[in-house]
């Protein structure tokens, strides 16, 4: 039994190794500063450093705009939306989190881009914005629950109100928590293709217009028959594990640092 | 003695069940009330009806009359705020406010209730940690947090956070459930000293610290008020066979 388990890891483990390895083998010859601001071989199409700069420009409007909408759901839901609005919330935010995330891109190609006439980062950053929000939403009720029934108890025999309550006794104890699960869905969001490529996938372009971003621009030159250019999108798949793997990092940190070192257990039972 | 409390037909509804039966309650000024019966007689439901903390739990039904003073605390003119700074709560077990360090868990409520001006928030502190016997413990590190504390100390924690907002009745269910006896020696000290000002209701399962601590006792078997009194008569001439039977051990 042991064995097996251990050998479905190693196979789990396998693609990623692989990928890792390849990726500093092949890529790993590509980067330098020089790549970042070259690497334009063909008119029209972008730097690799000008693909970081989209990627950074449409992640951060989803941050901006989903981190609060999603941290505010999670927030209503565990503890506003005792009546049918909540648990309606709740369903959908778990229906979006497992939502193909093309769809979420068809989403704003839809609603943005058929307003705005053409790809655009904003709308990237909407796609992006209705993956992150329910992942947000759902990582912040966890962290909501997960906080002890009789601190909230204490807090409302002392005469204080619920908002009080909510915002300033129980949301400080998840926040560690919230802040994780916002790092791990922001990571997840870095490296999104599908919906970039119906919504901002264009060669060159502005700060409202289209732009290159990490994941397309990886795509645009795995795709090419070209050598060199392979080589170059792994030394952009390195970029992007590097940045996914900071933020899986930094959210591991967070949520398996302890409370405090002179924290007291009390006896269970009783 | 006057009065402090007192229930009339006091009913606590869980869904269908009935936790507490009509119960009629008598609690004593500046005294402390014991209310003791065997486990999952309706001690907490009926504790907990007192300063409200049913309200808004889906399921849960509060039927009946509840005085404090003269004035009944589900009349429409009675602030559920006012009334639970006025009645406080210590719970089984010590919950301190995590996020919070020793000195923020006794000053926060106060201060959103804007009871204490900020120059005075320190003098407010250190009587009551004075009061809980706490102070020379933890003068020195008012800026850790709660949970550096052992849960003795955080259970007198929490009763200097509740005596803080200025209750006239401190409700307590079973304080010293979940701590060691020297713990329990030193909350029961505290109980003693605390009732010259104030009027304690204290719900436990232990007979001899209700024996120890109150000057009343109510027992409740099933829901029902079967007996209360002065503690010392109730524990040597009890009036009711069932009450006999419980305090001699041979249910419960
Ligand atoms: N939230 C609840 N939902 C349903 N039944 C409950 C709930 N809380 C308590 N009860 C029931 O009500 C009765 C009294 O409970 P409780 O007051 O907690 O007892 P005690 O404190 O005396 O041990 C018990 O039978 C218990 O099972
Ligand atoms: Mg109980």
């Amino acid at each position: 039994m042991i064995t097996l388990c251990t050998g479905a890891f190693v196979m789990a483990l396998l693609p990623l190794g692989w990928l890792l390895l390849e990726g500093v083998r092949v890529g790993g010859r590509h980067l330098s500063w020089d790549f970042l601001a070259a690497g334009a071989v063909l008119p029209g199409l972008g730097s690799w450093g000008s693909a970081v700069a989209g990627s950074a420009a449409v992640v951060g409007i989803a941050v901006a705009l989903g981190v609060p909408l999603g941290v505010g759901t999670g927030v209503y839901v565990t503890e506003f939306g005792r009546g049918l609005l909540g648990r309606m919330a709740r369903v959908v935010c778990e229906a979006l989190a497992g939502l193909p995330s093309i769809l979420a891109g068809i989403a704003a190609y839809g609603l943005i881009m058929t307003t705005l006439g053409r790809f655009s980062v904003p709308a990237a950053g909407a796609a992006l914005t209705v993956i992150l929000v329910p992942l947000v939403a759902l990582r912040t009720m966890e962290a909501l629950e997960a906080v002890p029934r009789d601190v909230r108890e204490a807090a409302l025999a002392l005469g204080l109100g619920e908002t009080t309550t909510v915002l300033q006794v129980v949301m400080p104890v998840a926040l560690p928590q919230v802040v994780a699960g916002i790092l791990l869905a922001t990571g997840r969001i870095v490296g999104e293709t599908a919906p970039l490529l119906v919504t901002v996938f264009v060669v060159g372009g502005g700060a409202v217009g289209p732009a290159a971003t990490l994941p397309t621009h990886i795509y645009a030159h795995a795709v090419s028959p070209l050598p060199s250019w392979e080589g170059e999108a792994w030394a952009g798949a390195l970029l992007l594990m590097a940045a996914v793997s900071t933020l899986h990092a930094v959210s591991a940190l967070i949520r398996t640092r302890r409370p405090s070192p002179r924290s007291h257990r009390l006896p269970t039972g009783v | 003695m006057a009065e402090t409390m007192r229930t009339r037909a006091l009913r606590v509804f869980f869904g269908d069940t009935e936790a507490v039966k009509a119960v009629d309650l008598e609690i004593h000024s500046a005294a402390v009330t014991a209310i003791i019966g065997p486990s999952g007689c309706g001690k907490s439901a009926l504790l907990r009806a007192l300063n409200r903390m049913h309200d808004g739990v889906r399921g849960v039904r509060v039927v009946g009359r509840i005085y404090l003073g003269d004035r009944e605390i589900h009349d429409g003119g009675m602030d559920p705020v006012l009334l639970r700074t006025q009645v406080g709560m210590v719970f089984q077990r010590p919950n301190p406010f995590p996020a919070m360090s020793i000195r923020q868990n006794v000053t926060f409520a106060p201060r959103r209730h804007g009871m204490v001006r900020k120059g005075e928030e320190s003098n407010l502190l250190e009587q009551v940690l004075r009061k809980t016997a706490l102070w020379d413990e933890v003068k020195d590190r008012l800026h850790h947090p709660a949970a550096s504390l052992s849960s003795g100390q955080q259970q007198r924690l929490c009763m200097a956070r509740a005596l803080a907002v200025g209750p006239q009745v401190l409700l307590m269910d079973e304080p010293t459930a979940a701590l060691d006896p020297t713990a329990t020696q030193r909350i029961e000290a505290l109980i003693y000293e605390l009732k010259r000002d104030i009027t304690i209701v204290i719900v436990t399962h232990n007979m001899q610290q209700a024996a120890r601590v109150s000057d009343r006792t109510a027992f409740l078997d099933d829901g029902r008020l079967v007996e209360s009194g002065e503690t010392e008569r109730l524990f040597t001439n009890p009036a009711e066979e069932r009450t006999e039977a419980y305090i001699t051990g041979r249910f419960g």
